[in-house]
C-alpha cells in the first residue's frame, strides 16, 4: 500500500493512517492547530462551528474507551454529527465484510471514519476503497499505527518540555504488541528527537528494532539514565500468545516504574502513559498520581489533538473541491 | 445619483489633498464646486497617495468616547495591531482582547483551514459589558460576522460596536462601523492590506482584470 495514499495532489493531508512518511511541517502543522483548540475546551461553550453538517462515524472493532470518548468529543466540538459503532452493534458479526460495511456507511452521505481494528492495515485498506471526498483517520490498527495518540503525546511532550531538540526520551514495557510505540518512534524521529531508547524484556521487544532509530535496553534502570520523557507501555495480555512474561510479580519487579527506579531519570522528567493504566502491573500507583505524571494531561490533549487533525483532513477535503 | 458623488468628492479630496478627517466635515458643499470633471472612482498606484495608518488611528481615536467599562478587542491580526494602539492611546483599564475568528470563517468549506490560526484571549468575563471590536479593515462583513459569531459562543454582552481604520467598500453582508478612519472604496481586483515592519503602512495591489 503506498504511504502517500495519505496525502493529496497538493501534499496536503486526506487522510490519517501512519505516521511513516509525513514530514515534519505536516506534524507541527497538527500540534500548531490542536495548541489553538486547547481554549475551546475551557470555554463555557466548548463548540466551533467548523464541520457543521458533517458526519463522522466512529468504526470501532476492537474495544475503546479513552481513544472513542475523546474522537467523539473532538467531532462534537467541531459541531460535527457523530455516529458510535462498536463490535456487538456491527453486522460484521453477522458475516458482513469490513468494506461492505463500510459502503453501507457511505451510502448514508457519511464524511469521515474514525476507524480501529485489531488487524494492521484495515484503516489502508478502507481508505484505498472509499469515495475521493471521504476521510479515514486510523484510530489503531493491529500492532501496526496509532498515529493519533502518538500526536497527543508528541503535543503533551512539547507543552511541557517546548521542542525536542535537546531530549531524551524512553519507552519502556511492551514494545512488541504496542502499536503506540511504533508510532511515538516514528513521531520523536520526524519532530528531531535525538535520542530514543526502548526498554523491555527480550520476549516484549520486536526484533530489529533498533533499525527504527532508537537504542535498546533490557536493563530499565539504564535506559531510564537522564531521561526527560518517560513513556510507559500497558501490558497487552490480550495480544500475548504463549508465555512472554515469567509473572505478574516479576515483570514489576523488573520494568515497573516505580519512585526508587524513576530517580534515575532527570529531576524534571515527565511521566506518561496512554492508558489503561495497570497499577501493580507496570506503573506503581505513587508514579501514576505523583506530580512527574502527566497521563491525565494527555487524555485532555487527546480532545484538541483529534480536533485539529479531523479539521485540518476535512478542510483538506473541502479545499480540493471533491465533495461531491 | 448623489451616492456616488458624494463618494467620489471624498475621494478626490483624499486622495489630492490627503485630508483623512471625512467623519469630523460635512463636504455637502463641496459637491458642486469640487467636482472634477472627471476623477477615477479608486486610487491608481504610482499617482495618489496612500493613506497613513497612524494617522488614520489618531482619526479613530478621537471618535471612540471615553468609557472606564469599555472593553476592547482586537481581531487577529491587523485588527490587534490597532487595537493595541488605541488601548494605549484611550488608557483603556480593563486589558485588551484578541479574538481568531479562523474556526467561525464561512469559506471553511471552500478553502480549508488556514495556515497560520493564534489563540483568542478574552481575560474577562464580559456578559452585560460593552464590546468595542477592532479591525484594520472592513471589506466584505463577513470577518465581522464570523467575530460576532465567535464572541457569543464567549457570552452574551450588552452591546457590540465596531471600530474600523479603513472602510475599502464591498460589502456583502449588512455591516456598517460605528467608528471609522477612513472610507475609502476600492474596486473588487484592488487590494490593501495594512503591514506591521519597522513603521505600520498599507500595502497597495492593483490585479488587471481578469481576461
Amino acid at each position: 500500500m503506498p504511504v502517500n495514499l495519505q496525502l493529496d495532489e497538493h501534499g496536503k493531508l486526506r487522510h490519517l493512517l501512519t505516521l511513516d512518511g509525513l514530514d515534519r511541517s505536516i506534524l507541527k502543522s497538527i500540534l500548531d492547530t490542536a495548541e489553538t483548540f486547547i481554549d475551546v475546551g475551557h470555554r463555557e461553550i466548548k463548540k466551533v462551528p467548523l464541520l457543521r453538517g458533517r458526519t463522522v462515524v466512529n468504526l470501532f472493532f476492537e474495544a475503546s474507551t479513552r481513544t472513542r470518548t475523546t474522537f467523539e468529543l473532538a467531532a462534537k466540538r467541531l459541531s460535527a454529527d457523530v455516529i458510535n459503532l462498536s463490535p456487538e452493534k456491527m453486522s460484521t458479526s453477522k458475516g458482513e465484510t469490513v468494506l461492505d460495511t463500510v459502503r453501507n456507511l457511505e451510502a448514508m452521505h457519511t464524511d469521515m471514519f474514525v476507524v480501529r481494528h485489531h488487524l494492521s492495515g484495515t484503516a489502508h485498506l478502507i481508505a484505498s476503497h472509499v469515495p475521493a471526498h471521504v476521510r479515514i483517520i486510523n484510530a489503531g490498527d493491529g500492532r501496526h499505527a496509532h498515529p493519533t495518540q502518538a500526536l497527543l503525546d508528541m503535543f503533551t511532550i512539547r507543552q511541557h518540555k517546548g521542542n525536542f531538540q535537546q531530549l531524551k526520551v524512553a519507552i519502556v514495557g511492551d514494545i512488541l504488541h504496542s502499536r503506540v510505540a511504533r508510532s511515538q518512534i516514528l513521531a520523536l524521529n520526524i519532530l528531531g528527537c535525538p535520542e530514543v531508547r526502548v526498554a523491555g524484556p527480550r520476549t516484549l521487544l520486536p526484533t530489529h528494532i533498533e533499525r527504527m532509530g532508537v537504542r535498546v535496553f533490557t536493563d530499565m534502570v539504564e535506559a531510564l539514565n537522564d531521561v526527560d520523557v518517560v513513556i510507559m507501555l500497558r501490558l497487552q495480555y490480550e495480544r500475548m500468545q504463549g508465555q512472554l512474561i515469567p509473572s505478574a510479580q516479576e515483570y514489576f519487579s523488573l520494568y515497573g516504574l516505580t519512585p526508587g527506579k524513576l530517580t534515575a531519570a532527570r529531576s524534571d522528567a515527565i511521566v506518561m502513559h496512554p492508558g489503561p493504566i495497570n497499577r501493580g502491573l507496570e506503573i506503581d500507583s505513587a508514579v501514576a498520581d505523583g506530580k512527574q505524571s502527566v497521563i491525565l494531561a494527555q487524555v485532555t490533549n487527546g480532545i484538541a489533538v483529534r480536533m485539529a487533525i479531523m479539521a485540518q483532513l476535512m478542510g483538506a477535503s473541502a479545499a480540493t473541491g471533491t465533495a461531491q | 445619483m448623489t451616492y456616488m458623488l458624494t463618494f467620489s468628492v471624498r475621494i478626490c479630496l483624499v486622495l489630492n489633498q490627503n485630508l483623512n478627517t471625512l467623519n469630523s466635515y460635512d463636504f455637502s458643499f463641496l459637491i458642486m464646486k469640487k467636482l472634477p470633471t472627471k476623477q477615477p472612482a479608486a486610487p491608481v498606484p504610482g499617482q495618489t497617495p496612500i493613506p497613513q495608518p497612524e494617522a488614520l488611528i489618531r482619526q479613530l481615536q478621537q471618535q471612540i468616547p471615553p468609557a472606564g467599562d469599555l472593553l476592547m478587542i482586537g481581531i487577529h491580526s491587523g485588527g490587534v495591531i490597532i487595537a493595541q494602539r488605541l488601548h494605549k492611546a484611550l488608557a483603556i483599564a480593563e486589558p485588551l482582547g484578541m479574538l481568531d475568528i479562523n474556526f467561525y470563517r464561512d469559506d471553511f468549506s471552500q478553502v480549508g483551514l488556514q495556515p497560520v490560526i493564534r489563540s483568542s484571549h478574552l481575560p474577562w468575563d464580559f456578559d452585560a459589558r460593552n464590546i468595542l471590536l477592532v479591525d484594520d479593515i472592513l471589506h466584505t462583513g463577513r470577518t465581522v460576522r464570523a467575530a460576532m459569531n465567535a464572541l457569543f459562543d464567549y457570552g452574551r454582552p450588552a452591546s457590540i460596536r465596531l471600530a474600523v481604520l479603513l472602510d475599502r467598500g464591498g460589502r456583502e453582508l449588512p455591516v456598517q462601523p460605528d467608528y471609522l478612519g477612513l472610507l475609502l472604496p476600492l474596486q473588487a481586483q484592488q487590494h490593501i492590506k495594512l503591514i506591521q515592519d519597522q513603521a505600520l503602512y498599507f500595502l497597495f495591489r492593483d490585479d488587471p482584470p481578469c481576461r
